[in-house]
């Protein structure tokens, strides 16, 4: 008989009318890499808030070791040996790398914090890992791959030997990622039991042994990785066909539409400089995308050119004309369209219905209003149009409280109401961030369908495929400068990635 | 020890409770009627279980004095009063209210009734107008006032990032010691009674004859004036434009921002009308006839600005549910002067109660949580036809 590390069987759980897992059953045996794949809403994450302790089944029996066990809290799950690294890192920023790793369960000599030690010890778990990290250092000043080395860190500090992780990549350059990837394997060599979850089909190719996937909360199939190629893998997960290369003719470049000169921001308390001297131009007809590491000025240089933030120096020049330091409506009015970074925090009202985020940058229009009262009829009319040929689904349609939607859905509704302006600048901030392989495909295509109208598309973008396969030109910002100007179909992601990591300086060809 | 361990799993787990309340901020209008009925029975209810273990003889007492006919019931007083002197503390809870909705918290209504009041006294004694004009000349005036109070606020925090709740208290003070000081002078001082001197009275607010109809209940025309005001407030946040914006602003300010609304414009203009709002509540108190309040000499901040926070609370900020519950509140206080007539019992009595019933309304997310619970319970079993859901 086998002997498996973690079994859940015939797993039942239901949010309301939702189920979100649906008898599903994963096993997984000590000492293996185990992926969990699924599109959004597909029942991953809440299969593993299970196992973590986080939810409750409503059916179903967990079993650790082949023991039955009951998992009511994280503290149980962490007493199993279970730890859990989440995509958003939850580590307390303002104390250092040791704090951080010792909270909640620090080693105390007479009642008094004992951090030498604690010290010394996490000094020798990360030799023996291979994950560098600099137990003084604050987290706030340290990287993102960094702080994901730090999580893994404090799983093995508790001493955990079942390690889920959820979309670790999501955040890592190419080089981090091999580097992750390395780890996770030596892990697993040791006899540790690693579950992942992802959507990335290229990254359980290349690391999992097995594979279990999820759709509409229900098990679909668990595979041999080895024995099963790429495309079966997506087909399992989508249920249909699905294309993986984005098809779109070359580009028509014409005028330039949007020219940012000499731009530099300092940022206003440290006098940090975080953009230096940027210089580039966008044209009619095609698709650029700004590809970098996240936090090397990509989110400043977008505020200032959308109105949010003002520049130290330099100048936004769109359609011929200097608007730094107009208004953001009056950008919006002139022809610019944006789909934030955040679309929760800057994108949507979430406590507002579809149909009122759908007019949130037009509400003032005569179509929707007149003499400052809001035509309602109107607003979920339009709203309606646009849920149909966006495909925007929700519970009660143009009526729906946008917090109680989908992410997908929600970016699909933020997409929908950016590209019906027709604006003859769309920019679009990690787009399918987060999102499934069905919606990266469909917002990648309406984002292609907008430069075919002769429109201009500013991306940015941390997902080298994504920046590979959507754009026409790439620039690659580093330390708040523009290091290279590349055309998209001459390079491929490792030297892309050299550019993003500073260890590569090329040409701005053409600007 | 063991159970301190992995505080970062926990304060996930927290998150997920926490944004399962927020939930409840957007839960239907029968819902929030539900839980504002809710916490004024229970704060009743637990309210006469007070009253009974402080005063067992007193609760007694109360009945049989009221059953054997001694004490004279005046429904006109208690009743028709209750009702139409409702009329400040319900627009002082449209102030609230309104600012709630927009995502600021005005405890500075007191601050604004002031200034609106005194304001209206020094028009009401300085110009001579004939009759309901030199009302409305005043009024304005009060609302003008209190709107400028407001913006000193609204514009403290779109300018300098100032939180509201400190400047609009502060400014409470601030309001006090000025009124103190303009109520002090000549013009409108009453030297032998130590307060400001009786309006002239085309300057008090128009009764229609109301007053006699229905003796002793103080009816004037404040109580439409307020219930047309709660409509108006009503149509600005749910059926314009500027509502749009402003509530925009309020429940995502970044949000708004990013998609072209005027942050700052907004921030001040929500406290412009709050604190206009306020005002008129300030007009209303001072500018009464019969039983108008008078600015004495003490620092006396008024209490309807408080009692509009209670209200709104009650209200879960709607302006329409703020007409219901500002007039149970004053049933409350007048029921306070009625057991204090009929018992041993103070009138303060009146003030437990109101404070176990807010109590329960600032837990009325709780209230409606369960209420939630229950109907979603309900739906599973219904689901089982339906099993799409929301993604």
């Amino acid at each position: 008989m086998v002997e498996f590390a973690v079994e859940m069987l015939n797993i039942t759980k239901t949010f309301g009318s939702l189920v979100a897992n649906d008898d599903i059953n994963l096993q997984v045996k000590k000492g293996e890499i185990h992926a969990l794949l699924g599109e959004n809403g597909a029942g991953k994450s809440t299969l593993m808030s299970i196992l973590f302790g986080l939810y409750q089944p409503d059916k179903g029996v967990i079993k650790i070791n082949g023991q039955e066990v009951k998992i009511r809290n994280p503290n149980d799950a962490n007493d199993l040996g279970i730890g859990m690294v989440h995509q958003h890192f939850k580590l307390v920023e303002v104390f250092s790398i040791t704090e951080n790793i010792i909270l909640g369960s620090e080693t105390t000599k007479y009642g008094i914090l004992d951090l030498e030690t604690s010290k010394k010890k996490i000094e020798q778990m990360s030799k023996e890992y291979h994950l560098e990290v600099d137990p003084n250092a604050q987290v706030s000043d340290i990287t993102v791959g960094m702080q994901q080395r730090v999580e893994i860190l404090k799983m093995l500090y508790r001493k955990a030997d079942i390690l889920i992780f959820d979309e670790p990549t999501a955040v890592l350059t190419p080089q981090e990622i091999d580097e992750l990837m390395k780890i996770i394997r030596s892990f697993a060599d040791d006899g540790k039991t690693i579950i992942i979850i992802t959507h990335k089909l290229n990254e359980i190719k290349q690391i999992a042994d097995y594979c279990t996937v999820l759709r509409k909360g229900k098990k679909i199939a668990t595979v041999d990785v080895k024995k099963t190629d790429i495309s079966a893998l997506a087909n399992m997960m989508v249920g249909r066909e699905v294309s993986f290369s984005v098809e779109k003719t070359p580009a028509k470049i014409e005028e330039p539409l949007l020219i940012v000169e000499n731009l530099t921001f300092k940022e206003h308390k440290s006098n940090k400089e975080i953009l230096s001297n940027v210089n580039f131009s966008v044209n009619k007809g095609e698709i650029v995308t700004i590809a970098g590491v996240d936090g090397n000025g990509q989110s400043e240089l977008i505020k200032i050119i959308t109105g949010l933030f003002t520049p130290t120096s330099g100048r936004v020049i769109f359609k011929d004309t200097d608007i730094t330091n107009t208004s953001i409506i009056e950008r919006i009015e002139k022809g610019m369209g944006h789909i934030p970074e955040d679309r929760q925090k800057m994108g949507l009202i979430l406590d507002y219905t579809l149909a009122e985020n759908m007019i949130l940058n037009s509400y003032f229009k005569e179509e929707f209003s007149s003499k400052g009262i809001l035509n309602k009829e109107a607003m979920i009319d339009y709203t309606n149009r646009l849920i149909n040929r966006f495909d925007i689904r929700s519970s009660s349609g143009s009526l729906s409280i946008v917090r109680g939607m989908s992410g997908g859905n929600q970016q699909k509704a933020i997409l929908a109401r950016e590209v019906s302006r027709d604006p003859d600048l769309l920019i679009a901030v990690q787009p399918t961030r987060g999102l499934d392989i069905g919606a990266i495909e469909y917002i990648h295509k309406e984002l292609i369908a907008h430069r075919d109208k002769g429109k201009a598309v500013l991306i940015v973008s941390f997902e080298l495929d994504e920046v590979l396969s959507i754009s026409d030109r790439i620039l690659v910002m580093y330390n708040g400068e523009i290091v290279v100007s590349l055309d998209a179909s001459k390079t491929n992601a490792d030297e892309l990635g050299l550019y993003m990591l500073g260890a590569k300086r090329g040409e701005l060809n053409g600007e | 020890m063991e159970n301190k361990r992995e505080n970062s799993a926990l304060r996930s787990y927290g998150q997920k409770v926490l944004s399962r309340f927020k939930e409840f901020r957007v839960s239907s209008t029968m819902d929030k009627i539900k839980a504002s009925v809710i916490s004024a029975l229970g704060g009743i209810l637990v309210g006469l279980i007070i009253m009974m273990l402080i005063n067992f003889q007193g609760v007694i007492d109360f009945i049989i004095t009221l059953a054997s006919g001694k004490f004279k019931f005046d429904p006109n007083t208690y009743i028709i009063g209750s009702i139409v002197q409702s009329a400040p503390i319900l627009i002082a809870g449209l102030s609230v209210a309104f600012a709630f909705r927009t995502g600021l918290f005005n405890i500075g209504a007191s601050g604004q009734i002031l200034v609106g009041g005194i304001t209206a006294i020094y028009i009401g004694h300085l110009i001579s107008l004939p009759g309901p004009l030199h009302f409305l000349v005043a009024l304005i005036g009060a609302i003008i006032a209190g709107s400028i109070w407001g913006g000193i606020t609204g514009t403290l925090k779109a300018y300098f990032n100032i939180n509201e709740v400190v400047t609009s208290i502060m400014l409470n003070y601030v309001a006090a010691h000025l009124v103190k000081f303009l109520s002090r002078q000549k013009l409108v001082f009453d030297l032998f009674r130590s307060q400001t001197k009786m309006l002239p009275k085309s300057a008090t607010i128009p009764t229609l004859g109301l007053d006699r109809l229905f003796p002793h209940s103080g009816f004037d025309i404040s109580i439409f004036i307020a219930i047309l005001t709660a409509i108006l407030v009503f149509i600005i946040l749910e059926k314009t434009t500027l509502g749009y914006q402003l509530k925009a602003v309020g429940y995502n300010p970044l949000g708004a921002k990013t998609n072209g609304i005027k942050y700052r414009r907004n921030i001040i203009l929500s406290m412009l009308i709050a604190g206009a709002l306020s005002g008129l509540a300030g007009g209303i108190i001072y500018l009464s006839g019969a039983n108008a309040t008078q600015i004495r000499v003490q620092i006396n901040i008024p209490g309807e600005g408080f009692d509009g926070i209670s209200v709104a609370l009650l209200a879960t900020n709607s302006p329409i549910g703020v007409i219901f519950s500002a007039i149970f509140i004053n049933f409350i206080t007048q029921f306070g002067s009625l057991v204090e007539g009929a018992s041993t019992f103070k009138k303060e009595i009146s003030d437990v109660i109101i404070a176990v019933i807010i109590y329960f309304s600032a837990l009325s997310s709780i209230t409606l949580y369960y209420l939630n619970v229950r109907k979603r319970k309900r739906l599973k079993h219904n689901s089982e036809l339906n099993k799409e859901g929301d993604e």
